[in-house]
């Protein structure tokens, strides 16, 4: 240690990044980027994975009787893990891995406030993924991602404790990062970057990490109490022994609805993003975006109760349906902010556009049904039915899924220094999002019809419905592979880069792709509106920035003469 | 080759020790702002059986007795003052009384641990136990045990926790300007006997 | 284009903080005109244990009403405000330490008030 301590002159000292290799992910390592392409592979693996129990799931829906499945607990098991991998395994650490990868860059610093920590954090996720698939072979992990005793604790096996002790290991795997991420946002700034110059995204990390913090301990606690009652013999949710079964209930949505805005509010920083890059448009409404995340991060704690309006006692429905619908204004702002955006922008069709409108479309329609499951009578109608599924996976798949998606078209340069197959791209995104609406839309109309979700076996007069959906979740199934051949294509013989191929002007595009183990060479000069697309300005920065890194990126990003009108639209 | 890995920790690793205060002080409320949900939720729960069972609840009190909780009250409330008593030593510039303080820190949290084992014992032979035996008295057990128990588990790693901070101030670790992680086990320590101020107060007096 | 310096928000933040803890380190503290000869932590630890014992002596002479629980609950209340101000540095650290605290306890206790205001089921 002590024979170098050389401080690192600008442009000097740095030779040649070193080139990674597969080894170099696979060890510990405490540099952000590493981490958070860590944090992307694990969850594209449990992606693959719970994609695959998705696939069963619809094989065995195919008919109206059990026949895939041995019986219908496992079925149970099987729907209980699909849904809890998405969402544990899939969403929170793609999330994680992109804010990993992207916080540090964005607000142009060395790495994250605690890089141990962060890598701590990232190494809990593995065991507990492996603790989860051991509970699904194990067996009997019956009671779905929200575990309602008394089946998840006097009914299911033992698959069920290791799926409680799992998410309690990821709990504290993302309260972990939350902390980070806070520390890093607020004290990393460079002195002369102000909370509202700070990138979008980097505003929706913060958001999502209060969540966290505040949150997911309620899940930790009412896991606590769930393992006690399984294994300790224990009774706090067993009425007939003196608990109370609504308590489990009533914590679990505490944390849960906050969660689902765990899930989304980073693919909203990502949607931000993409809109202002590739339509060269400063974001409208900066912030509005920025302080709606705030608004839902807050009232987002006091709806919980819409997931039980039919448990609890009616008195409480009104108050719940009011802060249910208010909850939907921040996401409306948002919404009307995003067309702002792109509303006279020069808007590039690229794939990582395509999946941000595809994103754009379809999350309203989620919201949409979310605000009709949110009002009381339809929703006594609709709960527990396929609606549900349906309004949720417009919002998860419709929203954070295509937001992913959509991400990777756009960093994959950044973090890989090749660009992905546009084509390849396109057609991704043209398979993807029919499928997608072919397989979910339906869902809303076997729900009103009253087909029950959770279920294997259903009256036969759903089936046409259900071969329908099945096709299409086939099709949007593999779909998703040429997505991964497009990766693993590309990550050998992708067209070259370059530093900034968008001509953003974040400021994690302001050095080589992928970027040198310390990030940047010198200190990064971040242009002062992060979104001041569409100016002179941005023009010479960026060209300036070309200069250095010797790269020349498409020159119909920026063509000069468009520059004039376009800048009145400055904020 | 190895010096390019070495310079990669240094960048990764190494801040001056004030910005290494202040991140870990903010790091550590917020590890706090998590902890504060968690005994919220636990406490709650007691308290809404407590006020739904007030008979249940005296008849433990009955049992109990308030001495011993009493006297693990002032221990701990002692022991926190050790603590900052200590972190007041070294920034004065004085190691050795770091580690007497502390010394007492550590002394008097594994005191309050045996302290309550005696008193789990007591309650659980009067009956009150944490699993379900048929009765009030195991509907109170296992809502009185979940938070105190979670407690306890907080001062035993807490106990280490200082002994650690000794081992480390011992070989020179610490000064007046490198206080850091002093700093953060005393806040830690101290939201500790916060939590413990609630759960007397909640728990054995009303 | 803004000039920027290679300093952080963290080593701004830390300057500031530099030269706030003064009063800790003297052997005396002023409280309410008088000088106690001990350290301001020493003066919290007694009315900390003074408290306890008020709690105490509430707890065993008197019935529970609404007037002694709320007694005992004021008094652990500005218990775990001393130690937050005085042993957890609060008073003269940066006050978004405190949201820290308030906010988390805000949103757990409407879960508690609501967990409070629900009757017990009996489902
Ligand atoms: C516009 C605001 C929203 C409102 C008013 C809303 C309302 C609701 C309601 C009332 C339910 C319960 C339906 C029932 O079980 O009967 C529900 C379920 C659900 N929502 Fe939303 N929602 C909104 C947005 C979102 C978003 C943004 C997400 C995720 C990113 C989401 C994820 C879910 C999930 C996962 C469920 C299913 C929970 C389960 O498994 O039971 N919702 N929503
Ligand atoms: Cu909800």
């Amino acid at each position: 240690m002590a024979a170098v301590t050389a401080p690192t002159l600008p442009g000097a000292a740095i030779e040649q990044p070193k080139r990674l290799r597969v080894s170099d992910y696979l060890r510990w390592s405490v540099d952000h980027k590493i981490i958070g392409v860590q944090y992307m592979a694990t969850a594209l693996f449990f992606f693959i994975f719970g994609g695959a129990l998705a696939m069963l799931i619809r094989w065995e829906l195919l008919t109206p009787a059990i026949d895939l499945m041995a019986d219908g607990q496992a079925y149970n098991s099987l729907f209980s893990i699909h849904g809890t991998v998405m969402i544990f395994l899939w969403i929170i650490p793609m999330m994680a891995g992109f804010a990993n990868y992207l916080v540090p860059l964005m607000l142009g610093a060395k790495d994250m406030a605690f890089p141990w920590l962060n890598a701590f954090a990232f190494w809990l996720i593995p065991p507990a993924g492996i603790m989860m698939i051991l509970g699904y072979f194990v067996g009997q992990t019956e009671a779905g991602w929200t575990s309602y005793p008394p089946l998840s604790t006097l009914f299911s096996g033992d698959g069920q404790t290791l799926w409680a002790l799992s998410l309690h290991l990821l709990g504290v795997s993302s309260i972990l990062g939350a902390i980070n991420f806070i520390v890093t946002i607020r004290n990393m700034r460079p002195a002369g970057m102000g909370y509202f110059q700070m990138p979008l995204f980097v505003w929706a990390m913060l958001a999502t990490s209060i969540i966290i913090v505040m949150a997911t301990p309620f899940l930790a606690g009412a896991l606590t109490l769930l393992i006690l009652d399984r294994v300790a013999g224990t009774a706090f949710f067993n009425p007939a022994q003196g608990g109370d079964v609504l308590l489990w209930q009533n914590i679990f949505w505490f944390y849960s609805h906050p969660a689902v805005y765990i899930m989304v509010l980073p693919a909203f920083g990502i949607i931000s993003e993409l809109l202002s890059v590739h339509s060269r448009k400063p974001v409208f409404g900066y912030r509005a975006i920025a302080l709606s995340s705030m608004a839902i991060a807050l009232v987002g704690f006091t709806v919980w109760a819409h997931h039980m309006f039919t448990s609890l006692t009616p008195e409480l429905r009104i108050p719940f349906m009011i802060t249910s619908m208010i909850i939907a204004v921040p996401t409306g702002i948002k919404v009307f902010s995003w067309l702002g955006t792109i509303w006279g922008g020069k808007i590039h069709f690229t794939s990582a556009m395509l999946f941000a409108l595809g994103f754009l479309s379809m999350f309203v329609i989620g919201g949409i049904s979310g605000v009709m499951l949110g009002s009381v009578p339809f929703d006594i109608h609709v709960h527990d039915t396929y609606f549900v599924v349906s309004h949720l996976h417009f919002v998860l798949f419709g929203g954070s899924v295509l937001a992913v998606y959509g991400a990777i078209y756009h960093w994959f340069p950044k973090i890989t220094g090749r660009m992905l197959d546009e084509r390849l791209g396109k057609i991704h995104f043209w398979i993807t999002y029919p499928a997608f609406f072919l397989t979910f839309f339906p869902m809303h109309l076997a729900g009103m019809l009253g087909m029950p979700r959770r279920v294997a076996q259903y009256a036969p007069e759903f089936q046409t419905l259900n071969v329908f959906i099945s096709i299409a979740a086939f099709v949007l199934g593999i779909s998703t592979f040429i997505l991964l051949y497009n990766m693993v294509h590309s990550l050998f013989y992708g067209e070259k880069a370059g530093a900034n191929p968008w001509r953003a002007l974040t400021l994690e595009w302001a050095t080589s792709s992928p970027p040198p183990s310390t990030n940047f060479i010198g200190d990064p000069v971040p242009f002062p509106n992060p979104y001041g697309y569409g100016t002179e300005a941005a023009y010479n920065y960026v060209e300036s920035q070309n200069k250095k890194y010797g790269t020349v990126n498409p020159s119909d990003y920026e063509p000069v003469e468009k520059i004039g009108p376009l800048s009145a639209g400055t904020e | 080759m190895a010096a390019i890995e070495h310079q990669v920790e240094h960048e990764h690793g190494h801040a001056s020790p004030a910005v290494r205060l202040e991140n870990l002080k903010f790091a550590t409320w917020l590890y706090l702002a998590s902890e504060v949900v968690i005994f919220t939720v636990l406490i709650a729960t007691y308290v809404v059986f407590s006020l739904n069972n007030r008979e249940v609840v005296h008849e433990v009190h009955e049992k109990s007795g308030i001495v011993l909780v009493a006297l693990n009250t002032f221990i701990l409330l002692s022991s926190s003052w050790a603590m900052v008593m200590g972190l007041r030593q070294l920034k004065l510039g004085n190691r050795q009384g770091l580690i007497t303080w502390i010394g007492r820190t550590a002394l008097l949290g594994t005191v309050f641990v045996a302290l309550q084992y005696v008193e789990y014992r007591t309650l659980s032979d009067a009956g009150v136990v944490l699993f379900y035996t048929g009765g009030e008295l195991s509907e109170f057990g296992m809502r009185f045990y979940a938070p105190t128990a979670f407690h306890g588990a907080h001062v035993i790693v807490g106990v280490l926790w200082a002994l650690f901070i000794i081992w480390n101030a011992r070989r020179g670790n610490y000064s007046a300007e490198n206080y850091a992680g002093v700093e953060v086990f005393g806040l830690y320590w101290h939201f500790v006997d916060v939590v413990w101020i609630f759960l007397f107060t909640f728990i054995y007096l009303i | 284009m803004t000039d920027m310096s290679t300093t952080t928000q963290a080593e701004e933040l830390a300057q500031e903080a530099h030269d706030s803890h003064s009063a800790d380190h003297s052997d005396k503290t002023v409280l309410f005109g008088t000088t106690i000869n001990a350290p301001v932590y020493t003066v919290v630890f007694g009315a900390l244990g003074a408290l306890t014992l008020f709690e105490l002596l509430i707890a065993e002479l008197f019935p529970r009403n609404f007037l002694t629980t709320g007694l005992l609950v004021i008094a652990s209340i500005i218990k775990a405000v001393l130690v937050v101000l005085f042993y957890m540095h609060l008073k003269d650290d940066n006050p978004l330490y405190a949201l820290a605290l308030v906010v988390p306890l805000g949103i757990g206790l409407i879960a508690a008030f609501f967990l409070l205001a629900v009757p017990v089921t009996g489902y």
